[in-house]
């Protein structure tokens, strides 16, 4: 299910909420609360439903038994199942057919080995995979590392994990940050009237100025031979869809966290608006960034081992991060690529005649950067890839693939491609507003959330007729 | 008033925003849900009656009125203007079983039934349907067992599990498969059913049949916006938005270049899309499926014939703008004549349409309604003519009628279990 479906506004939210508020008991609540996303989650697909309890299952067994043994080996074995278990299910779902490929084509190219060497299966990709296992995992790790105490509860580990407002696209909520909110949470108005304030703008952001501007990255990505205006609108309208879709979504998450009295974490902080790549990674999925720091980084040795290591581990680090995106290649690349320039600018660190500059120079450089990355986020495949950049840099003429026709034909998604370039460097993001809840505010509110529900209503009207006839 | 603001003012700001949005909220979600239970009917998608059950005839006298779906999709009287046509003032009547028959069926006896969707009982002008125009050229009663709306395959499902035909099957049985909705996967479900037909009949012989598929996820995603009033609301102020301000129609609609018989055309972008999935739609499943109903319908000692009725778009492709059927970029050729020649290759009796509506159409016949995705009624009697032509060898090879003592039966004998 997602946030901007019809099933989610006007089914499962309003029956939650309704259920939510009517129960009194904290436990209640929270049984209540794992059922819901239960729901939610398989919704989707129910069969998927299976593997969430049983990472659950297992943190939660593993974090107990951590936690209540002194033998260092046996904490050390629990820890291993823990974090087996979930690499294996991200692995196998994630990962597999990418490998059995790439296997079967090295095989086919040397010629030794039998080709195909490994079926490729079509795993399905369960929603959230990458989300729910990081999460769960990061449980065992901290209470492996005396960073968090073992969850008394499974009904309480069970919300901790599968809670709805941030199961299928985060933000990663380390359990420390959620343990005493499990137990007991503020359901104060002026919380509430944050989360519908959050909620309404993440929709607002996501199904306004992401979803606006698809229609011209899709006609950038259909081209061959992109020409320099396509490949410059279309890349630019990819920055803006990627950023407000997951801030977007990040936002309905906290907004909705907000409404049943969780509070979460920030996950955005106006990345476009980074003077260097390593302020980019402060600012972009935060939630992410500090769990790949705290989590890989660190125990890789940080940079405490000398310089090579530290680039090495910063390489190390970022590809894992890249490919934790996706089974592409691309993602692979994608995080070599952000490695690369975050060596750089520690190697050049404030010798930097970037420093020299000004702010807005640096800012326009650090997005040039970032938005090079997207080229190869985007793209299914380096030809892809390579296509674009030959038209970022005009190797395919000034036009190709450009028609006139596309501005007449195109016109609202060119204006919200502006509204959003303009939202995202001229105005400050939703956190940074300060939410004053008034009558004024109450009326925007109520004029966005009905733009936005008009708009998901139009967009999820199935285009199949037979009702009609 | 003054009670109000002060009532209002001892509500802190945060509950104002609350109550507010709340209040909105809870507006929006109670009146979509009423108008979907009282205005689409929505409960009626969960309850299936596939058993006969006679619901009462009816017959009533329509007024004329203006355009047809694909106008109505514009929703902008300035826009859709140009492309509506009026229909005529006609009688709408149903049979006792509610299908789209003239009244008093029951005691008479059929030898050519029609099954399909909305095609093979156009909404409009009921007396022209494809039945209707059978029945007047061959002389003989044709019943129209087509069930409009809910795809191509519920009529022919109730067809059998209505056992209305069991002890008087007809000899003919004309199937109408509609371009757009050649689709393999569509289709598979047709022989599960036939198979478990004894079950289902069971199932429905008692007064309730709750169609459980219906509760399933992807059945509630189709469903629910659908009957959603908000949404057809938001549907038709971003038409006008896009048309007022922007200065496009929905990109559902897609007026003709040029016009046949001085009328402009709209096209369907769906079927166009679908058009694109060229032969790659699954026929091998296809031709398992419709292989396996033909040999259940020989056992019934019904001879079953195929019509594969072309979508407009198809027809009149070169009268599709240029960003539909881009030069560089052509859309494929039409699945019909690969599908007819697979169905003949597994010895399936097949009506390919296309070629003899792009005939007329090439001498300026306009065969469907311009304004519509349904066929008017000089398609219908093109299709009819050339129906007929084919039944007639059949009905003669099986000159006997009901009367002369053929009474089959199978009631005890699911022949699917034979195959």
């Amino acid at each position: 299910m997602l946030f901007n479906s019809y099933e989610f506004l006007f089914i499962f939210l309003p029956i939650t909420l309704f259920v939510y508020y009517a129960l009194k008991a904290n436990s209640a609540r929270l049984v209540f609360l794992t059922i819901a996303s239960y729901v939610f989650y398989g919704w989707w697909n129910y069969r998927f439903c299976g593997l969430l309890f049983l990472s659950t299952l297992v943190d939660y067994l593993a974090g107990s038994r951590i936690a209540c043994s002194s033998d260092t080996r046996k904490r050390k074995l629990w820890l291993i199942i823990s974090l087996c278990t979930n690499l294996g299910l991200l692995g196998f779902f994630k990962y597999f057919d990418l490998f059995a490929q790439t296997l079967n084509q090295v095989s086919a190219m040397v010629r030794l080995l039998p080709s195909p060497l490994i079926p490729v299966m079509g795993v399905i990709l369960p929603v959230g995979i990458s989300f729910y296992t990081f999460q769960s995992m990061s449980y065992t790790i901290d209470v492996y590392l005396g960073n968090a105490r073992p969850c008394k509860s499974i009904w309480s580990f069970a919300c901790y994990v599968s809670l709805f407002p941030q199961l299928v696209a985060g933000p990663i909520v380390r359990y420390h940050e959620l343990a005493a909110q499990l137990e007991s949470r503020i359901h104060s108005m002026d919380r509430v009237a944050r989360g519908v304030y959050l909620f309404i703008f993440g929709l607002a952001k996501k199904v306004i100025l992401a979803d606006g501007v698809v229609i011209l990255v899709d006609q950038l990505f259909k081209q061959t031979a992109p020409g320099l205006i396509s490949s410059w609108a279309g890349m630019l309208a990819y920055a803006m869809q990627i950023y407000f879709d997951f801030s977007g979504y990040s936002d309905m998450a906290a907004g909705l966290g907000s409404l049943f009295g969780f509070e979460f974490p920030r996950n955005f902080n106006s990345p476009y608006k980074a003077l260097s790549i390593t302020d980019f990674w402060r600012r972009w999925h935060i939630s992410l960034s500090s769990w790949l720091r705290d989590y890989l980084y660190i125990p890789l040795g940080g940079n405490r081992k000398g310089l090579s290591r530290t680039y090495a581990n910063l390489l190390i680090t970022m590809m894992l991060g890249g490919l934790w995106h996706g089974a592409n290649w691309t993602f692979l690349f994608w995080g070599t690529y952000h490695g690369v320039w975050l060596a750089i600018e520690r190697v050049v660190g404030k010798r930097s005649f970037l420093e020299w500059v000004p702010k807005s120079v640096r800012c326009a450089w650090t997005f040039l950067i970032v938005l090079g990355g997207w080229v190869l986020f985007r793209s299914s495949n380096l030809v892809q890839a390579l296509g674009i950049y030959r038209g970022l840099m005009g190797m395919n003429g000034w036009a190709g693939g450009w028609d006139n026709t596309l501005w007449t034909t195109h016109k609202l998604p060119f204006m919200i491609l502006c509204i959003a370039t303009g939202v995202c460097w001229l105005s400050a993001n939703t956190w940074e507003i300060r939410f004053q809840p008034g009558l004024a505010t109450a009326v925007v509110l109520g004029f966005l959330f009905i733009v936005c529900i008009g708009i998901v209503l139009v967009n999820s009207s199935s285009p199949f007729l037979y009702f009609q006839f | 008033m003054t009670k109000n603001v002060n009532l209002l003012q001892r509500f802190s700001p945060a509950s104002k925003v609350i109550l507010i949005i709340g209040l909105l909220y809870a507006l929006l979600i109670a009146s979509d849900w009423f108008f979907r239970f009282s205005w689409y009917s929505w409960q009626n998608t969960f309850y299936s009656r596939l058993t006969a059950q006679k619901v009462g005839s009816f017959k009533r006298q329509m007024g004329p009125s203006m355009g047809g779906n694909l106008s109505h999709m514009i929703a902008i009287p300035s826009a859709s203007k140009e492309f509506e046509k009026p229909r005529p003032a006609f009688t709408e009547w149903t049979d006792e079983y509610g299908y789209s028959n003239p009244p008093s069926t029951t005691n008479r006896y059929y030898r050519i039934v029609v099954v399909g969707d909305s095609f093979m009982m156009v909404p409009d002008v009921q007396s022209d349907q494809i039945s209707a125009q059978l029945e007047r050229i061959s002389s003989l009663p044709v019943y129209n067992h087509a069930c409009k709306g809910r795809g191509p395959l519920l009529g022919l499902i109730k067809f059998f599990s209505e056992r209305r035909f069991e002890c008087s099957p007809p000899k003919v049985l004309v199937f109408g498969m509609v371009e757009a909705d050649i689709s393999g996967p569509l289709y598979v479900g047709l022989m599960y059913h036939l198979e478990h037909l004894d079950d289902f009949t069971k199932k429905n012989l008692q007064s309730t049949g709750i169609r459980w598929p219906a509760f399933c996820s992807n059945e509630l995603k189709k469903s629910l916006p659908n009957t959603s009033l908000l949404a057809q609301v938001a549907r038709n102020v971003w038409n006008q938005i896009r048309y007022f301000v922007l200065g496009n129609l929905t990109p559902d609609v897609i007026p003709s270049q040029g016009k046949v018989t001085g009328a402009p055309l709209l096209f369907y972008r769906y079927n166009i899309e679908s058009i694109k999935w060229g032969t790659n739609r699954g026929f091998s499943q296809l031709v398992d499926t419709l292989g396996y109903l033909d040999r259940y319908c020989r056992l019934r000692g019904i001879s079953l014939i195929v019509m594969l009725i072309p979508d407009k778009e198809s027809v009149y492709r070169e009268y599709l703008p240029s960003y539909a059927n881009p030069p560089d970029n052509p859309l494929p050729p039409s699945c019909l004549p690969a599908l007819e020649a697979v169905f003949k290759d597994a010895g399936i009796a097949v009506i390919n349409l296309l070629e003899p509506f792009r005939a007329q159409a090439a001498r300026g016949r306009l065969l469907y309604w311009p304004d519509d995705t349904h066929w008017n009624s000089e398609g219908i009697q093109v299709a009819a003519e050339l129906l007929w032509k084919n039944i007639q060898p059949l009905l003669s090879a099986h000159p006997r009628s009901i009367n002369e003592g053929e009474h089959v039966s199978f009631a005890t004998n699911n022949p699917a279990h034979s195959l």
